[in-house]
């Protein structure tokens, strides 16, 4: 039987058709499991993120219990003992009074340094007299070992929830343990504005990009990550180093206090 | 000087291909801008052989069938991930495909190589299968394959191979029975269409390239 040309061209455009219309359903299909893929993928990384998270919490959590245990042993033990020496001492009759009067200069001083320790160890403490004061007690007695000159510069208090709070408190008694052993400086800033900490310091500084510095830096951002911050550094060789916290409006409750 | 509708379509494409050609480049598809270049001066002179003192645009689309292949083969060898055996083989269909479409043109045809066109889509259809299979096993991407450039170059070309391997294969058979679609050729009726498809695709697949440059440059 012969077809007519109308009958060819519905048959040409009919095959055409299902062939166009094959390819656009393979298309569509690609681009529907392309999706889902990529939502498993995303899901993936969003578990694994959590898992990460809450592996450095208990990490932290673990940290802050050692400390405690620590500070209540300092507080309870060494520290006690310590007094008894330095009463026995002042009630020894003996008579070389000077090296006793010096002895328990030292005694004392060992007990102070002793208390300021367990202080700074025990996460209640920080908690209860809030990070300012805890900060302000750890740059005077920066001030007092006579070689940093530091400021403490509060514009808008911070609130966070206590378990953040030592988490950020920690990572600036890292980053000031730093300055400290490594950069050489003589003076040290800090200041707190509304969700921004920022740790200053006129040291040698050092190059950002070193990987040397890569792991440090690494387990501070995590930790930062942690409590909704993010961790800035901006330094280079020999001009010192800024550290910056930001903390998101989401991980802090910003209560203004004035000046 | 006289210009068919989807020659704008083609034209846009080659001005992005120019514009964008430093990421078109990156993205290892710089032979796209040679090859956009040579389809709009084709075009055009196949669109007014009366400037060019010519009587027929045959040779000048032969010229197309024969030169073509190659441009789209270095586009294909890019963008697919093939192995040592895998370039072997890519590179010994290029040739006899190549060979073919010599002998076409000097043995076979002649007036106008629709065998090797419709032997050169074939490949097309199955090389674009083959890179949009790549690009659903890829892992590593994190975007939308929709954001994927070669996404959009592969479905292009998927799409104006399959149209085009039934219009040219039966081509001789249409213009015996003289089947005409809106009252004209029925080849003319319908490539310009998937023309505008082939060549959209590649316009936005150019910008794309642009669009998504971060992930090779860092600013």
């Amino acid at each position: 039987m012969q077809e007519t040309p109308a009958e060819v061209l519905t048959i040409i455009v009919a095959v055409i058709f299902i062939l166009v219309a094959i390819s656009v359903f393979l298309l569509v299909m690609l681009i529907y499991f392309n999706n889902r893929k990529l939502r498993s993928i995303k899901e993936r990384e969003r578990m694994k993120a959590q898992f990460q998270r809450t592996l450095l919490e208990t990490q932290l959590e673990v940290q802050e219990q050692t400390m405690r245990e620590i500070s209540q042993e300092i507080h309870d033990n060494i520290g006690q003992v310590l007094s008894l020496v330095n009463l026995n001492l002042k009630t020894l009759s003996t008579f070389d009074e000077d090296k006793i009067h010096k002895t328990s200069d030292l005694v004392h001083k060992a007990i102070n340094d002793l208390r300021n320790l367990s202080k700074s160890l025990n996460p209640e403490n920080i908690s209860k007299q809030g990070i300012i004061q805890v900060l302000r007690n750890e740059l005077d007695q920066l001030e007092g070992s006579g070689k940093f000159s530091t400021s403490l510069d509060v514009q808008d208090e911070m609130e966070l929830p206590a378990g953040k709070l030592i988490i950020l408190y920690r990572m600036i008694q890292e980053v000031i343990s730093n300055i400290i052993r490594h950069s050489g400086a003589s003076e040290i800033s800090v200041k707190i504005d509304r969700n921004m900490l920022v740790i200053a310091d006129n040291g040698k500084g050092f190059n950002n990009g070193t990987p040397s510095n890569g792991l440090g830096l690494q387990n501070l951002k995590q930790r930062a990550a942690a409590i909704g911050a993010e961790l800035n550094i901006e330094t280079a060789p020999h001009k010192g180093t800024i550290v910056i916290f930001n903390i998101h409006e989401s991980g802090a409750e910003i209560r203004s206090t004035g000046r | 000087m006289n210009l068919h509708y989807y020659g704008y379509f083609q034209l846009l494409a080659l001005a992005l291909a120019a514009i964008n050609y430093r990421y078109l480049r990156l993205w290892k598809l710089g032979v796209m801008l040679p090859l956009m270049i040579f389809t709009c001066a084709i075009e055009i002179i196949a669109t007014n052989i009366h400037l060019f003192g010519m009587t027929t645009n045959w040779p000048i689309y032969n010229l197309y069938v024969l030169v073509s292949p190659v441009m789209y083969f270095i586009l294909f060898w890019n963008m697919l991930l093939l192995n040592k055996n895998g370039r072997n083989i890519y590179l010994a269909i290029t040739a006899i495909s190549m060979l073919f479409a010599f002998y076409d043109y000097f043995f076979i045809e002649g007036l106008f190589d629709s065998y090797s066109m419709v032997f050169s889509m074939v490949q097309h259809i199955i090389l674009s299968f083959m890179i949009l299979s790549q690009l659903s096993m890829e892992e590593v991407s994190e975007n939308s394959i929709l954001s994927e450039p070669y996404f959009w170059i592969a479905s292009g070309i998927l799409l104006f191979s399959v149209v085009t391997v039934v219009t040219l294969g039966l081509q001789p058979y249409i213009l015996k029975k003289g089947i005409k679609l809106f009252s004209q050729n029925f080849y003319r009726a319908v490539m310009p269409m998937v023309n505008v498809v082939l060549y959209s695709c590649y316009s936005y697949a150019f910008y794309l390239c642009r669009k998504h440059r971060q992930r090779f440059l860092p600013s």
